[in-house]
Parts: structure tokens; sequence; C-alpha cells
């Protein structure tokens, strides 16, 4: 069943969490972001540019990112920042919280091991 | 001087592509992220690019199959995607349709095996030869591990046409040559390197400052060496000494190698593949001093980067004239020098002579010349078989199968012998290359990725290829042939159900002309090689076993000259090789006959009956040797004596010189007693007394299709020249059997000193010509394809001929007609086209003659070769051409009447 993404936008794809957390602590341009996503994930998520600018397109609508001005490389002119907005962040909070209760049950079912499984 | 940065020419297709498919697919929505998307785009491009071209492909591939399934995306608003199964299911139904067409066609190819047979066994051999000298080039042709390979050449010193490696002071002249970025240099050498359980002989150059900088090669861990790094022990390890010597481990405390009973320390790793010049495993810098009195000598390998817009002609000419400044600066060493300049790939292969793109040229032509044929039979077997459906097709049609249906079951049709041919030419193919990259030609680039899934992989998309193009044609020649699609029409197509006339004689004729040129080529090959093959090499290699010592510079007590501590050295390896059973006789040269470097020298004469000027240069092959080598090598001895026992250190020094040296200098007197020396005029070096005169012996690889002179000098009269030892043996065993024996023995004497390349003396022979028993046997092989083909062609075309004419062939016979004439009629149809297309193919082989020059030996494309040719080819088409037609008219004539 489709879902309507700006009145529930939670549970977000990969795409969208990865790009706002490589966001929470710096502003970085496209090529930045790919690459900062795949060394976190250990290259575990490899976005294309299209998948990449996809995302970044819904997420610039919604105003959870905005474009930032450039301080890396001031001589490209293409080069677009992206930066947090306050809404951003908020997402990127709550979606952590909502993937963090969920480790938790697969803790508490052994699925993973962990607090859940000490505490017994 | 610096060189641009990397040129960013190479990379701007695929991000063109993708720019375009991003505005043609992407809605407008997108316009402001656009250039952003494209420009990050293009920053991954360039980092996959890096990683080669599989990664790269893989790279594009993902990203515009992304790019597609964003714009279904966006532009049906369904994130699923929906429309991909739509067209998932058309894909379905056509697979059902095409499943259909193939199974049908299976079938109706069981009915006619024969023709199924004959269509596969003359498309195999010409995907095997196709997809094998594809290959070959795909080998010859593979990426050197070097920025931008077409601008490099090799610049070298010529004398008298022979090309010499590079001095210091060509180097220094060089480099301020406008016609270049960059030149650098580099001399081999060759180390022994310590491991933990064994001492390796391993290949090291020494290079100036710029070497890696002109190649566009950059360390891909630590730092290039600096001038600064001169005599400091520091070094450039290969990727796979890196790995193999050091594990791998990060440079940060300048990781310590031994080497040669010293020590050097890694600085910096050059990137997987690089191993230039010969195969080196370690660098090191070598100051450029061409003032030095070492500066004259010659043994470095130049390489230079083109300017922009500079060809290698103009390079060339610059060259020559700092040629004409360089002797008359330094008229010792370079007067009368002239240069060359050769691509660095075919310095690279060892092809001075450039003698490998001719063979490369003529390996394509054959295979071309081999598919042709087999597509030109294959297309007439082809048109048999539709005419052969007319009939079928024809009600088809009528009863409401439209025309692309049609075609298609044609095409699926043509598949089954496609696909067989393909898998058993493939097969031929896979085989053959591992057998055809063990020549000796191609071992220079046995560091490119030709074995293996991959190579196998590149093999299979080549058959694909060339099959493409026979289905092509098939299918073009189907449509012409196609009946119309009503029932009057196809009725009457029923009436003309065998081949025309016109497409049997154009066949016999095309047929004829590949294969006379197939056979004169590869029969003037074979004249060459039978000619290489005999000639006088002036020494004996059956059984001769030689392999290299390497003495290292700093083994034995240090204090010890190193003259002293070799003749040590020799005499303790000969007390142990007298004691091996194996050995029929034994010795030690510095240079085994035909081996791919060379020392010379220049000689100087006392008293010579025909008078020099001080500018005559006279060059021999220098060897230092032990008295034992002489016999080992079996050199014929002409006058005098050869070297013996009593040559030692301390007694008058002696030389024997090779006849054409003798005959040069003293042309009406015997040499024996003659005083010979070292250098020019000027020299100081001390005289030495000819005792011997053997034979002109083959010394020299660089001149073996000319006659360079030679000189052995005891070794032991020569502490002073230190240079790597070869030991030779003969014996019965060969060196399967002797060689662990030589190592054991040699391993007696000095544990730290490896011996090493140990090989049959006949082998270094058999190298030498192996371009051209190359071409032969490649031309030979598709030589005896290609007649079998022409002999197949004429027969199919003869049997179709006479199986339309056997009603016709009734009634004349009943009407009294002689078989002989029936014979010469049918004899008419063939050897008319066939004279033609003999004249073609004689005048075509004419034509490429000047391609094969580089290759042929004098006399070899004579006419002899292209008369047999002609009348072996005449003969065949008309055997081919009377066997089908005897038989035929040897029957009752009211049977084929009737029939």
């Amino acid at each position: 069943m489709p879902v309507d993404r700006r009145s529930d936008p939670l549970p977000l794809s990969v795409p969208e969490f990865q790009i706002l957390l490589s966001l929470v602590d710096r502003d970085l341009h496209g090529y930045g972001l790919l690459q900062d996503i795949e060394e976190r994930t250990g290259g575990e998520v490899s976005l294309t540019a299209s998948t990449l600018y996809a995302a970044l397109k819904r997420m610039l609508r919604d105003g959870w990112i905005e474009e930032v001005a450039a301080g890396e490389s001031p001589g490209d002119a293409r080069r677009r920042n992206y930066g947090l907005t306050a809404t951003g962040l908020e997402l990127a909070r709550r979606e952590s919280a909502r993937l963090d209760r969920a480790a938790e049950m697969a803790r508490a079912k052994r699925l993973l091991p962990g607090s859940a499984a000490r505490s017994r | 001087m610096r060189l641009r940065p990397p040129s960013r020419a190479g990379q701007r297709w695929s991000v063109r592509l993708y720019r375009g498919l991003a505005r043609a697919l992407l809605p407008s929505d997108y316009r402001p992220l656009r250039d952003d998307l494209v420009a990050t785009f293009g920053r991954r491009d360039q980092d996959h690019r890096a990683r080669g071209n599989l990664a790269h492909g893989r790279f594009l591939a993902r990203e515009i199959g992304s790019l597609l399934l964003q714009s279904v995306r966006e532009r049906t608003g369904d994130p699923s995607a929906g429309l991909f199964r739509r067209w998932q299911r058309s894909l379905v139904l056509a697979r059902d349709s095409a499943f259909l067409d193939l199974r049908q066609a299976l079938s109706s190819w069981r009915r006619s095996r024969g023709l199924l047979a004959a269509t596969v066994l003359t498309l195999a051999p010409a995907f095997a030869a196709l997809s094998l000298v594809g290959g070959v080039l795909e080998t010859l042709l593979a990426p050197l591990p070097v920025r931008e390979p077409g601008k490099l050449v090799t610049p070298m010193p010529l004398r008298d046409g022979d090309p010499f490696m590079a001095s210091m002071r060509d180097v220094a002249a060089w480099q301020k040559a406008k016609s270049f970025v960059a030149v650098g240099a580099a001399r081999p050498h060759g180390a022994n390197l310590r491991l933990a359980s064994e001492t390796r002989r391993i290949a090291t150059a020494e290079i100036t400052s710029g070497y890696l900088e002109t190649l566009g090669v950059e360390p891909m861990v630590g730092r290039d060496l600096i001038p600064e790094d001169a005599g400091t022990g520091a070094v450039l390890v290969s990727h796979r000494l890196w790995h193999e010597a050091l594990g791998g481990r990060s440079l940060a405390e300048s990781p310590v190698l031994r080497l040669d009973g010293g020590s050097v320390r890694a600085v910096g790793v050059l990137p997987p593949r690089f191993a230039l010049p010969f195969g080196a495993d370690l660098w090191r810098l070598l100051p450029l001093r061409p003032d030095d009195p070492d500066g004259a000598s010659r043994g470095l390998v130049a390489v230079g980067r083109l300017a922009p817009g500079i060809q290698r002609s103009e390079a060339l000419a610059e060259l020559r004239v700092l040629a004409g400044r360089l002797g008359a600066a330094y008229p010792d060493s370079h007067r009368d020098w002239s240069v060359g300049v050769i691509p660095l790939r075919e310095q690279m292969l060892g092809d001075v002579h450039g003698r490998l793109r001719p063979t490369v040229a003529v390996l394509l032509l054959t295979a071309v010349l081999v598919y042709g044929l087999a597509v030109a039979n294959c297309l007439f077997l082809l048109e048999v078989r539709i005419r052969g459906r007319r009939e079928e097709l024809a009600v088809r049609r009528a009863l409401g199968a439209g025309r692309t249906r049609a075609l298609f079951q044609l095409a699926a049709s043509a598949l089954v012998p496609l696909g067989l041919s393909m898998v058993s030419g493939l097969a031929v193919a896979v085989a053959g290359a591992s057998a055809i990259l063990r020549w000796e030609l191609l071992e220079p680039l046995r560091h490119a990725p030709v074995h293996g899934p991959a190579a196998v992989g590149r093999l299979i998309v080549l058959t694909l290829g060339f099959a493409a193009l026979v289905a092509v044609a098939q299918t073009l020649l189907a449509a012409r042939r196609l009946p119309a699609g009503t029932p009057s029409r196809a009725a009457r197509d029923r009436g003309s159900a065998e081949p025309g006339r016109r497409p049997g004689r154009l066949l016999v004729a095309a047929e004829v002309a590949l294969a006379v040129l197939l056979l004169t080529l590869g029969g003037w090959l074979a004249r060459t090689l039978h000619h290489l093959g005999t000639l006088e090499l002036g020494f004996d290699p059956a059984g001769v076993v030689v392999g290299r010592i390497a003495l290292s510079a700093h083994a034995g007590q240090g204090a010890e000259p190193a003259g002293e501590r070799r003749a040590r050295f020799l005499a303790a390896l000969s007390a142990e090789l007298e004691t091996l059973p194996e050995l029929d006789a034994f010795g030690i040269t510095t240079n085994a006959p035909l081996d791919l470097l060379s020392s010379d020298a220049r000689v100087w004469p006392k008293s010579p009956q025909v008078p020099l000027s001080e500018d005559d240069l006279l060059l021999v092959a220098d060897r230092l040797v032990t008295p034992g080598a002489l016999a080992t090598l079996g050199l014929r001895l002409v006058e005098g004596r050869l070297l013996d026992t009593g040559d030692r250190s301390g007694a008058e020094p002696v030389a024997v010189v090779t006849a054409d040296l003798a005959e040069r200098l003293w042309p009406d007197r015997s040499a024996v007693g003659e005083l010979v020396r070292r250098g020019g005029p000027s020299s100081e070096s001390p005289w030495m007394r000819i005792v011997g005169v053997v034979a002109p012996v083959k010394e020299d690889r660089s001149a073996f299709r000319r006659d360079r002179a030679a000189w052995y000098l005891p070794l032991e009269q020569h502490p002073e020249i230190q240079r790597p030892l070869v030991l030779i043996a003969s014996s019965a065993l060969g060196p399967a059997v002797v060689a662990p024996e030589l190592r054991r023995a040699v391993a007696a004497v000095s544990a730290e000193t490896p011996l090493y390349e140990i090989r049959a003396l006949q082998e270094q022979v058999d190298d030498l010509v192996a371009t051209e028993r190359l071409a032969v046997a490649v031309v030979g092989a598709f030589g005896l394809v290609g007649i079998l083909l022409q002999a197949f062609g004429v027969f199919s075309v003869v049997l179709f001929t006479v199986a339309r004419r056997r009603r016709e062939t009734g009634i004349r016979l009943a009407l009294g007609a002689t078989g002989w004439r029936l014979v010469r009629r049918a004899l008419g149809d063939t050897i008319g086209p066939a004279a033609v297309g003999l004249l073609a193919g004689l005048l075509g082989a004419l034509a490429t003659q000047r391609l094969l020059t580089p290759l042929l030996s004098e006399g070899a494309p004579g006419l002899g070769v292209p008369v047999l040719v002609a009348g072996a080819t005449l003969l065949i088409a008309a055997a081919a051409t009377l066997l089908p037609t005897l038989h035929a008219h040897r029957g009752n004539p009211m049977r084929s009447l009737m029939r």
C-alpha cells in the first residue's frame, strides 16, 4: 500500500537516513556524501549518483535539508553543499530512536548480543 | 621539466553520455540539481576509471541502469517501477516465440544433417582462427602500465644501422631536445636478493631522476626517488617484491632488504605490472654525469615523451642533428654515430627491427582471409537451404505468416549451425591460445593479463562479434530470398529450388583467389624460415646447457679484490664440476652466444695489412672465457690454437679472433701472431697476441641476420673487467638432468651465489626465428584450412550444379552425348572462374609482398612459390569438379531423367 511520506515520514529509506547521518556533524557536497556513506558503512551502502540526487531532491523539497554556502572549494561554482535543517535533525533523531527500539526487541529475542541478553 | 597533469580528454565521453541521458530522461524538476548530479558522477567516474577498465565498465552499467530506473520511477510516479514489469511480460512472450522458432529450426536441421555438418565444419575453423588472432592482437596491444604510451618512444644510438644502448652523453643531449617534454633513462642490472630461506636473483635498474616522470608512473605507496637519494641505499620496489620480500609492510620505517651482501631501504612501491626496463623489481637512483669518463659507455635504455603535436619522424630529425653535434663534441665516442627512434612498445618487445608489426599484420590478414572463405561458403550453403525451403516458406506466408515472422524463423534456423560452430571454434581457440602464447616472441608480455577466465571471456565476446556479422549477412540474404506472400507466386517459386549459376561462379572465383593469396604468403614465409634455419652459426648448440652466475659484489672477504675473488671462485667451481660424470665439457664465458644483451669492444690492430684511419671503428663481440668454453661451444678452429690453461694471469696476453675480423685486417696473410688491443688508436690497453682464428660465430643477437666479428680473451688475464658470468656445459643428458647437478656444484662453492636461467643453448637459437616460426605456423595452418575450404566450396558448387542439371544431363546422355563432353562442360563452369580467382590471388600476393618484406629473407619472394601454388590450386579445383561430375554420370541416364 502506498505511504504518504509527507504526513508520516518514518520509517526513512536507507538513502534518506544515511544522508541525514552524514550531514549531522558537517555540511557536504554530493560527492562527499557518497564517499562518507561508503566509508561509514564499509561499502555496505553504496549509492549511485542518481539515487542520491533523487533523495536529495525530495529532502530539499520537504525541508529536511538545505543548500548552504560552499565552504570547501569556492572555486567550483557547480558544486552545491548541503546541510541539515532542524526538521532533518529531528527526523534523524526519531529514526535513530525507532531503530534503537527495534534493535532492543531483537536483543530481547536473543537475535543480537547485548544488554537484554545479559540482564537475564 | 614538469609534465602536464593527466589528460581528462579520455573521461569526457562517459560524462557526456551521462549528462545527455540525465537531460533526456529526468523530469524538469531535476533541473536545479542536474549540473551537480553530473559533476558528482564525473568525480566518481574518475575514481573508477583509475581502478581499470573492468571496474569502470561495471560502474558505468550500474550508474546508467540506476538513472534509467530513476527516470521510470519519476515519470510514472510509481516507486516500484511497474512499467518494468509490463516490459518483462512482453519479453517473456518474445522469449517464448523465439523458443518455438528455435525448436522448429532444430527439428528441420535434423532432417538435413549433412548440410548442418558442412556448415559447422566451414564456420568453426574461421571462428577459431579469428578469435585466436584477436586474442594475440589483444595481448600485443594490451595497455602498458604507463600513461599515454602512444607518446612514449625509445631513442637509440645506431652504428651502421645496428642499434646500441644509449650513453649518459646521449641522454643529456636528448633532454635538451625540443621534441620531448621529458627524457629519462635506466640502466638494467641484476642483483642477488637474500630472503629468509633462499638467495634469489632479481632484475634491478638504476634510473635517472626523470625516468618515472617521463613514463607517467608514480609510486603507489611511499615516495619517488629524489636526487638526494643517490648513494644512500634508498630504492623503489615493485608491487610484487613489496609483497614477496616485505610482506606488504608499511614503508614508514623504510624496511631493509639484503641485496648483494649489502642492504638497501625501500622508500616507495611502484604500481602492479610496472616492470620497466626488462622486468625490473627494484630501482635505485642514477645521477646523470655526462662528462664523467663513464659518460660515454653505452648501457642505458632511454625513454622520451613526445611533446604535444610532435611526430616520431620530427623527433628523429631533431635527434639526428643532435647526434651530429655530439660527434663534434666527443669525437672519440660519438663520431659517425646516428640515432633511431622506435615506439616504446616495440622496444619492450625486444623488437628493434620492427618485425612484430608485419607479423601481426600477416596474422590478421590470414585470419580475415580464412574468415572470408568460410563466410562465402556458409552463405552459399544457406542460399541452398533457403531455396530448399522456399516452398514451405511460401505456404507459410500464404497462410498468413508475416514477413518479419518468416525472417525470424530463418534467422532462428541460421542460429543452429552458427551456435554449434561458435562452440567448437571457441574450444579450439581457447586450447590454441595458450599454445600460441608460449612463443618466445610473446614472452615480454608475460605481465599482460592474457590467461585465465577473463581472457576466455574476451575470446567469447570476440567470437560472438564475428558470429553476429555472419548472422547479419545471412539475414540480409534471407530477406532478399524470402518468397512472396501469395499462393500463386508461391506455386511459381516451386520451380526454382536450386541455386543459380552466378553465385556459384562468383564463389569459386573468390575462394580460389583467397586460397592462392593465403598459400603464397605461407610459402614465402616457409622459405624464409628454411633459409634462417640453414644459417651457419659457427658454434654447435646441440647438448649445450647455459646458466647465469651472479657473483655478489660483496660476497666473501670484503677486502679481497674482485678479480682475485673471481679467480678463486672459478678455480673452486672447476674442481667441483670436474667431478660431475654427466658433463662432457664445461667452461665460463661472459656472454652466451645470441644473448639478448651483448658486450662489445672497439679493437685496434698494431700493424694491419689494410691501412686504417683513426675514425675507423672496428667493433667485436667482446667475450672473456675460460679455456674450456671454446671447446664446449664447439667453435671450429681455422688456424693457430684455441685458448689453453697456459694463458693465465702473468703470461703474455692472447686472443682468439673470428675469421671475419682476421680477413678484414689481414686479407692476404695469416692473422696468427699479430697484435691487437682494446680501444682506439690512442688506447693504452696492453697489446694481445692473436694465437688462433676460428670460423665466424653468430655471437650477437641483434646482428644475427648479418655478421659481426668476435674475439675471445682469457678471463684470467682480465681481472679488471667485471661482468656477469655464464656457465656453459655440454652433456648428452639435457638441461632437465644437468641443471640440478650444476646448481648443486655452484652452491657447494658459494651458497650466496645462485645459478639461474638455466636453459639449452638450442632454445636460444630457436628463439631467434620465433617470429618467423610463429608466422609460418599460423599462416601454414590457415593456408591448409583455406585450401580445404576452397576445395569444399568448389565441391559444393559443383554438387549443386550437377543436381540442378540432372534432368538436362539425362536427356543429353539419352540423345547420345558422350561423358567427356559433359565433364568438359562442368570443368568450363569451374576452371574459368578459378582462373580469374587465381589471377586476382596472385596480384593480391604481389601487393602484400611489401608488407612482408621485413620478415622475408633475401630471395624468398620469388615466382617459384606462386607458380607452385597456382598449379596446386587449379588441380584441387579440377579434382573437386571431376569427382561429383563423374559420380553423377556413371549411372543409368534413364534413372537421372526419371528423377
